[in-house]
């Protein structure tokens, strides 16, 4: 298979540009902060390990807590799928992608705890989400209460795969992977929880 | 702005209690990685096996005679064969060479056949090259490229330039995934966003390409140039010829590849993403798609992790994991006959980190990190199969669970 653009340099050896195409993939694997984090932490540097928390802990932890809707729920869920990251570090290939992979290990601790909590309680009962401490930088723009009361109208999975998908950004057939789904089921659970949350969103209008 | 696009923007903002959780869960992050420890999901049962392996062992050690290695195979009440319950346990292979381990902190060893041990260095990303003369291997810090002897001799070492596409950053651009050409006469590697290529001797170190994915080139081999595939940040497949720059081909399709690797005979490439494999013949016109998703009418696999190709022939060892591997399998396919159902050759509980072909093509060594144990497989009978089950301890006391980096040869006879 010729490429239409492919280079003819001639005898000697010239740098090939890899550019064709008008748009950019993200990156294979994990980006380059986050490989160099790795790296780094991989050859015994605590700083590597800070520089890979700081690099994944705000969507880790957003992520749980639009899942569970409890700040210390939350905490301990993402400070959990960290430790396991520390624990796994020997072994990691940083060819990998590191972040898909911490956050199928955020979602479905979130999606487990959800549902252990919907088990516990009363019929009937409403559970307010738990703002938690209001520490200075939350205080100036955090999720306003119209996006997580429209949340908390969603079940569990109906809401993991939303922030999957909106906040963390993956394709639903990336989403399918991680919750192990059939695509059609994300799908499916996408367009209704979609639905369920601009019906509340625009009540908040 | 779209319901879309306000959904997107208003969970981007942070969550109550963000900051502050951040920095108790960092504390904590601190407090493990000080003090971490590899986690074997089996750390149960590797203990059960270590009483079963001691028992054993004194029976071994009263029925053979005096002198006779202490670390050789031992079989346990399942009919396994594990290593013998030593500080330092031995691990035997059951084919001829050497095996190439690269480890987290502790550098680049290897492991001769009759399971002798020696530390190469403290270097990281060993590779090695034809017929095992030298080694290919970066310093920790992933700014220098060296070549080196087996036994740890440098013969060469650079410190690539910084790349023209003004990444200035060496924290953002180390030095990664040296690869020997078959020929021997040129290294290939990664340098930040770039690809260079080397001469074995150390001299021409010349830029590629830029703007490259982090995935390792991968040489082809039968050709009488150096000819060497790459993936491009967009996604592409390029294979170049690496003496002239001449590109001789790139692939239409943009995926985000994580491996790529060319068959003994040059004439097929496979290539994998996360949730599939791909087979190319040596032209790039793709033969074979295996598609990974769940509910893909063409769905055979779970997730698949790692693909090699055997020293010779056309047969392909490809890992696949499900649950985040709480169960993974090994498959041999035949690349040839892409319509020929793939050969289950193993299946287990943990994380397969890597499948290594031995020299002679016949064993196959399972890297099952979860359980921190090496599983040999004789490729002709699969259910006939050596483990040994205390990986991490296998470079002393630290755990540590070593990468294996490549099955070689037998250590060359010395002139």
């Amino acid at each position: 298979m010729a490429s239409d653009d492919a280079i003819t340099i001639g005898s000697t050896r010239l740098a090939i540009s890899a550019r064709a195409g008008p748009y950019r993939l993200p990156m294979a694997g994990n980006d380059r902060a986050t490989r160099a984090a790795l790296r780094s932490a991989q050859a015994g540097s605590a700083n590597g390990v800070e520089e890979l928390f700081r690099l994944h802990w705000p969507k880790a932890y957003r992520a749980a807590y639009l899942v569970v809707h409890d700040c210390a729920a939350a905490e301990d869920i993402a400070q959990e799928s960290f430790l396991a990251a520390i624990r796994a570090l020997d072994r990691f290939d940083r060819r990998r992608p590191f972040g898909p992979w911490l956050h199928r290990i955020v979602v479905n601790r979130a999606i487990d705890w959800s549902r252990s909590r919907s088990a516990r309680r009363e019929v009937g009962e409403v559970i307010a989400p738990d703002r938690g401490e209001a520490d200075e930088r939350s205080r100036a723009a955090v999720y306003s209460d119209e996006l997580t009361t429209a949340l908390s109208a969603l079940g569990p999975e109906q809401r993991a795969v939303v922030v999957l998908r909106y906040l963390l950004e993956y394709t639903p057939g990336e989403i399918a992977q991680m919750l192990e789904l059939p695509r059609g089921t994300v799908n499916s659970r996408l367009r209704r929880g979609l639905d369920q949350l601009r019906v509340a969103l625009e009540a908040h209008e | 702005m779209s319901g879309d696009d306000r959904l997107r923007e208003l969970m981007s903002r942070p969550a109550p209690g963000e900051d502050a959780a951040g920095e108790r869960s960092l504390d904590s992050a601190r407090a493990a990685f000080a003090g971490h420890v590899p986690r074997g999901s089996h750390r149960g049962v590797r203990l059960g096996v270590a009483l079963v392996a001691a028992s054993m062992l004194m029976l071994a050690t009263a029925l053979t005679p005096v002198g006779a290695a202490v670390g050789a195979w031992i079989r346990d009440a399942g009919g396994r064969l594990v290593g013998a319950d030593d500080p330092e346990p031995a691990a035997q292979l059951p084919a001829s060479g050497r095996l190439l381990l690269n480890t987290a902190g502790r550098g680049a060893w290897i492991l001769d056949e009759n399971g002798s041990r020696n530390k190469v260095g403290n270097y990281s990303e060993a590779s090695w090259s034809p017929g095992g003369l030298y080694l290919a291997a970066t310093d920790t810090d992933g700014t220098r490229l060296l070549a080196l002897t087996p036994a740890g001799k440098v013969r060469w070492s650079i410190r690539p330039p910084v790349s023209t596409n003004g990444m200035a950053d060496p924290d953002e651009m180390p030095v990664d995934d040296p690869r020997w050409a078959p020929s021997g006469l040129r290294i290939a590697y990664l340098a930040g966003p770039s690809i260079r290529v080397i001469d074995g001797d150390g001299s021409n170190d010349e830029l590629l390409a830029e703007e490259i994915s982090p995935v390792p080139g991968a040489w082809r081999p039968g050709e009488d140039a150096n000819v060497v595939s790459f993936v491009t940040d967009r996604g592409q497949i390029v294979t170049a010829n690496a003496d002239s720059g001449q590109e001789l081909w790139r692939s239409a399709a943009r995926e985000k590849f994580v491996q790529l690797e060319w068959s003994a005979d040059g004439q097929r490439l496979a290539a994998v993403t996360s949730d599939e494999l791909r087979i190319l013949d040596g032209e790039g016109t793709s033969l074979r798609r295996y598609r990974l998703a769940t509910d893909h009418p063409l769905a055979a696999f779970g997730e698949v992790h790692e693909v090699a190709f055997a020293p010779a022939g056309s047969a392909l060892a490809l890992t696949r994991e499900r649950g985040g591997g709480a169960v993974s399998e090994v498959l041999l396919i035949d690349s040839l006959k892409p319509a020929q159902k793939p050969k289950p050759l193993f299946s287990g509980s943990g994380l397969i980190a890597s499948v290594s072909w031995a020299p002679d093509g016949e064993w196959l060594l399972v890297a099952n990190d979860g359980a921190g144990e090496w599983s040999f497989l004789d490729v002709s009978d699969p259910e006939r199969r050596r483990v040994f089950a205390d990986t991490p301890r296998l470079l002393g006391s630290r755990p540590s669970l070593p990468a294996v980096s490549g099955w070689c040869c037998r250590e060359p006879p010395s002139p």
